[in-house]
């Protein structure tokens, strides 16, 4: 396979995926609203683009398959089949299989894809429902198509031997759509318009290939010639499809497509109306250097900053600190290009709900809200498995059965919410069902049993609640397909608590139960402090640090079973010099340290650092490969000076091994 | 006649040595470097190169050579497997143009540590220079002292 062909189909396929992505809701919106012509409208476009540049980049098993597809569709639109529960199943399954075609290609671009018994059953649901007169009309249609299939495929093939052949193929497809024709019109005899501009395309198409033909008769046809043939042929098609809907007022939209193929089809859609802003599709990497570089600027800008009481001239002064506010607004900008909205996976979440209220048979409606809330790619990327889960969870132990959901006298179809929103710079994620609720004492009773908790233990009912997250707990008695192994909350929790969110849980008992997920807008920059220790700088979360102070000695104390512990508030919580866990000495004594008391890991924990410099805004930067293992950094910043420094993570740092240290309190004395 | 490679020559102490100038990406003066903890003693510290943080290795204490502090000290960025790594050298000399009949076999010899990071050597106004296998020199051997450290922590 040449490279330009590569080109093409990788090409295709990208486009492929963005157009069943983008079509996915439909789908869902159908089930809704079954009669809706623009959704159908948009799944038979996609279906339809798909099947002429599938074809076209030379993806025969695509083309096949969605040539059915598109028949099907057809005959949802045409009021042929109603979209029951049945049909839209069927079409999330075919939607699903494009999907998985489109992968297969990915992998291997001459994969083989067997779509048989999906294909028979739709062709089956087809006969079902056929009347008399569209059975006329589409048989002739769908000769013509393969007919053109054929005639497309043969001239891929660039043989100019197969050029008569061809000829003739159009003529026979001139008649039969001649033929076809006359069966529309009888049906709709309004349409003299565009069975005239379906014989101009035909024409045309004629044109083309005798031109070609004449061109250079000896030679295989280059590139251009077939190409002009298909996007004829596409327009051919196009003008068919518009024929088969048959209203009058699309009549003018089918004529523009004399000049553009897909531009018509887009017209027919009748959803011009519908603007869509233009996107530019760019790679993540080439956004990574532009943030890098911007990064860079902002650091040279605060070096000039800090030198600008040194300069005299007012021109350059002021200069200086304009440019300081544009490369803050080119900051800002550099740092848009990586949040994407949160549309898509909550479009997913909703097909989620769906199968998964199917599949246990209840009633469950899915209402999102906020889904163009934006938020950081790779947190987006990495909130979707813990999301999925709590969906799932809420479908299958939040909502009741419906005849539970009668008993308690509550609307037997059940409710599960999906909102983003933000609040206070974090990202707010919640997830809401009317079920039952989550109650306190079973949770209780239940991690007595499974020897989570202590039979003794004492809580209140939101630590009850936090129990659902302690690994190999689950509160439903039955293991079901979708959920219930308890494998998953305490994975949820550990996503969450990875990227810098945290999870809450509110309940009330037959009210149901909201989840609420809190979550940093981005990865790439965090508020934080800066720190040193030994004359070593360290830069440390800002949301890890609850709270600072100056330990008195008398809060300090040591024994030989737990190490030094600083008594705040009646509370004992485990204290270490910073130092200790990075085999740094001490230069400073004790009396004059700082302790940070950080909450986000398990257990509190305290830090005795040499002084705060300062909270500032930090670019987070990997951990490159060969300094992947050190513990308890989660990664380097380059700080104000131009100086790399690393990032703690004190959940990690509890992780290492001590450096044996001497008792804190022995010093203090 | 083979194909003519450039090399970059480079004294660590009193030895000289080549490194295949495509693997090169530039070389710029010693900065402030950010100390690593827990890291072997060749690990020097990390760096800012134009907002990307490199890490930079200390090729004499590698290889145990006493180094020969100089003003002429800098660092060789280097880019190989896609890693970027700092090297120190003591200074930087040229940069020579050879064909592969040029580079001698390595002499044989007790296989210690550094003889085996040494593909060749390279006779030059009456004196040698060993031509280094760099992914040899720093990085298997980094790679194998992760593992054993992951291996201890496991």
């Amino acid at each position: 396979m040449d490279s330009f062909e590569t080109e093409l189909k990788v090409g295709f396929l990208d486009e492929a995926a963005q157009g069943i992505t983008d079509v996915e809701q439909c789908f869902l919106d159908l089930e809704t609203d079954p009669s809706n012509q623009d959704t159908l409208n948009k799944i038979f476009r996609l279906a339809h683009n798909l099947k002429g540049s599938s074809r076209a980049v030379g993806f025969e098993n695509m083309g096949e398959f969605t040539h059915e597809f598109e028949s099907f569709i057809l005959k949802v639109k045409n009021g042929e089949l109603s979209a029951t529960p049945k049909v839209i199943n069927l079409l999330l399954r075919a939607n699903d299989h494009l999907r998985e075609m489109v992968e297969a290609y990915r992998q291997d671009l001459d994969a083989v894809i067997d779509s048989e018994a999906l294909m028979r059953e739709m062709v089956d649901f087809d006969n079902q429902a056929e009347s008399e007169n569209s059975s006329e009309v589409e048989s002739g249609l769908q000769d013509s198509e393969s007919i053109e299939a054929y005639s497309l495929s043969e001239l891929s093939e660039n043989k100019t031997s197969d050029l008569e052949k061809v000829e003739t193929n159009l003529l026979v497809t001139e008649s039969v759509i001649e033929n076809a024709s006359v069966d529309v019109s009888e049906i709709d005899f309004a349409n003299h318009d565009l069975i005239n501009e379906l014989k101009a395309q035909l024409g045309n198409l004629e044109n083309n290939l005798n031109t070609a033909h004449n061109e250079d008769p000896a030679k295989p046809i280059q590139n251009s010639a077939p190409e002009k043939i298909h996007e004829n042929t596409k327009n051919v098609v196009e003008v068919e499809f518009t024929e088969k809907r048959a209203p009058i007022e699309k009549a003018s939209n089918a004529s523009s497509s004399a000049g553009t193929g897909t531009g018509a089809s887009a017209g027919a859609g009748a959803s011009a109306s519908n603007v869509v802003e233009q996107t530019l599709r760019v790679s993540l990497s080439k956004v990574e250097n532009l943030i890098n570089f911007v990064g860079e600027m902002v650091i040279l800008q605060s070096v000039l900053k800090e030198q600008l009481d040194m300069i005299d001239s007012p021109l350059i002064k002021k200069s200086i600190s304009q440019m300081g506010k544009v490369s803050k607004e080119i900051q800002d900008l550099a740092m848009g290009l990586r949040m994407v909205p949160i549309k898509p996976t909550f479009q997913k979440m909703q097909r989620i709900v769906r199968d998964t209220a199917q599949a246990l048979n209840k009633d469950v409606a899915i209402i999102l809200t906020g889904e163009e809330t934006e938020l950081d790619k790779t947190v987006l990327e990495r909130i979707n498995d813990p999301l999925v889960h709590l969906v799932r969870n809420a479908v299958d132990h939040g909502v009741e059965s419906t005849e539970l959901r009668l008993q308690k006298g509550k609307p037997s179809k059940g409710r599960v919410g999906l909102s983003a929103y933000h609040q206070a710079g974090r990202l707010m994620i919640e997830i809401n069902d009317d079920g039952g609720g989550l109650d306190p004492e079973k949770l209780k009773a239940k991690a007595i049993e499974k020897k989570v908790i202590r039979a003794d233990a004492r809580l209140s009912d939101s630590e009850c609640y936090q129990l659902i997250f302690a690994p190999g707990f689950s509160t439903k008695d039955q293991v079901t397909d979708i959920s219930g192994r308890g494998v998953g909350m305490d994975v949820v929790r550990t996503n969450i608590t990875d990227l810098g969110g945290e999870i809450f849980i509110e309940s009330h008992l037959n009210q149901g139960t909201t989840f609420k997920i809190s979550l940093p807008l981005t990865l790439a920059i965090i508020e934080s402090m800066v720190l040193t220790f030994s004359d070593q700088r360290f830069v440390i979360p800002l949301g890890h640090v609850f709270e600072t102070l100056k330990p008195t000695p008398n809060m300090l104390s040591y024994s030989t079973d737990l190490g030094d512990i600083l008594l705040l508030r009646e509370e004992p919580i485990p204290i270490y010099r910073l130092g200790d866990f990075f085999g740094i000495p001490s230069k400073t004594d004790v009396s004059k340290m700082i302790a940070l008391v950080v909450r986000s890991g398990r257990r509190p924990l305290a830090l005795l650092v040499d002084d705060i410099l300062g909270q500032q805004q930090v670019v987070i930067k990997q951990l490159t490969p060969e300094l992947s293992n050190i513990k308890g950094v989660s990664g380097t910043t380059i700080l104000g000076d131009g100086k790399p420094s690393f990032i703690i993570e004190p959940a990690e740092l509890v992780k290492r091994k001590l450096s044996k240290t001497k008792p804190l309190i022995v010093e203090a004395v | 006649m083979s194909e003519i490679n450039r090399y970059l020559c480079f004294n660590l102490g009193k030895e000289e040595f080549a490194l295949p100038l495509l693997s090169v990406k530039e070389v710029i003066g010693v900065p402030d470097l950010t100390p690593i903890p827990q890291m072997p003693a060749h690990f020097m510290g990390m760096m800012n190169l134009r907002g990307n943080v490199i890490t930079v290795l200390d090729l004499r204490n590698k290889m145990g050579i006493k180094p020969q502090p100089s003003e002429e000290q800098a660092v060789i960025i280097l880019e190989f497997g896609g890693l970027s790594l700092g090297c120190v050298v003591d200074n930087v000399n040229s940069v020579i143009a050879l064909s592969r009949e040029q580079i001698l076999p390595r002499p044989h010899m007790e296989n210690t540590k550094t003889s085996q990071s040494v593909l060749g050597v390279i006779q030059r106004d009456e004196k040698l220079i060993l031509l280094l296998d760099v992914s040899k020199a720093l990085s298997v051997d980094e790679k194998t002292f992760i593992q054993q450290k992951q291996a201890q922590a496991a």
